[in-house]
């Protein structure tokens, strides 16, 4: 993958994390090792170019972004809902902002809504273009993926 | 004057921070509600009046799209100021949303001042009418 397209994600994914949930976002450092991973969403996008943004997140880092926002509960069910509704909304912004960044401002996209994915597993690349980067959110290890298909050249 | 404000948003997380930042906004707020959806909005609008509406696009059941476009379609909420509230940043979309009578954009993520500086634009523009 090319330092463009992994700059480009790092800056969007900072921006999104600093700007909603006052939480930094770092290249992963090669060295340390970091929680990994526990949750996983992804979601697709229709338009100038199809394709699809997955990422895998910390439970601690929604948990840090629910006690800051939505408060935590003590009931696990709705805990998890609340851990839901934060990494579907964190991607949504993530999707949203890359595409832009990626293609400009004029194209229209349609998104799908974000699903959670039970396993917390990355989905499997459909596409010919991916973009696979590891970051550091608050000491954790975090992971974006970025699929583009179809890409009209208009 | 108190405003009553409406966010319609399928994310809790983007209604608790918008319902927060619209408090701290330095707007005087009589009431706000929020609603999961577009089709949950058109329920709160039964009894209740907002002077601005803050709207997703991207919702299940009833979109942002349908809803405004519901609203002018009718008699009574043709008028009502929409801010569109979403991650989408295409300037096409957003032009056709205008066009349709969305009084403005406010690109998730946003910073507080980008919400007061909407209040202020929609709501000032409205008393000078």
């Amino acid at each position: 993958m090319s330092d463009n397209y992994e700059q480009a994600i790092l800056d969007v994914a900072s921006h999104v994390f600093e700007t909603s949930a006052f939480l930094s976002v770092y290249p992963l450092d090669e060295g340390g090792e970091l929680p990994p991973p526990d949750f996983c969403a992804t979601m697709t996008f229709r338009g100038a170019a199809d394709g699809r943004v997955s990422m895998r997140i910390a439970g601690e880092v929604l948990d840090t972004i629910v006690d800051n926002v939505l408060e935590m509960d003590s009931d696990p069910e709705e805990q998890m809902k609340r851990r839901n509704d934060v990494l579907k909304e964190m991607l949504n912004m993530l999707c949203g902002n890359l595409l832009t960044a990626h293609f400009g401002s004029n194209p229209v996209f349609n998104l799908s809504p974000p699903e959670v994915i039970e396993s917390a597993e990355m989905p499997a690349p459909t596409s010919a273009e991916v973009h696979h980067v590891l970051l550091n959110i608050e000491h954790t290890l975090a992971e974006v993926m970025f699929e583009v298909q179809n890409q009209k050249n208009s | 004057m108190a405003y009553n404000i409406l966010i319609v948003d399928d994310s809790a997380l983007t209604r608790t921070v918008m319902e927060r930042t619209v408090r701290m906004c330095g707007v005087e707020i009589s009431e706000i509600r929020t609603a999961e959806h577009g089709k949950a909005a058109l329920a709160v609008l039964e009894d209740f009046w907002p002077d601005i509406v803050f709207c997703d696009i991207n919702m299940p059941v009833m979109d942002g799209l349908q809803f405004v476009q519901t609203l002018k379609d009718s008699s009574e909420w043709s008028d009502l100021p929409v801010v569109i509230v979403s991650t989408e940043g295409s300037e096409t979309r957003m032009e056709e949303l205008r066009r349709n009578g969305v009084q403005g954009y406010i690109r998730k993520p946003f910073a507080p001042e980008d919400v007061a500086t909407m209040i202020q634009q929609v709501l000032g523009a409205k008393n000078n009418v």
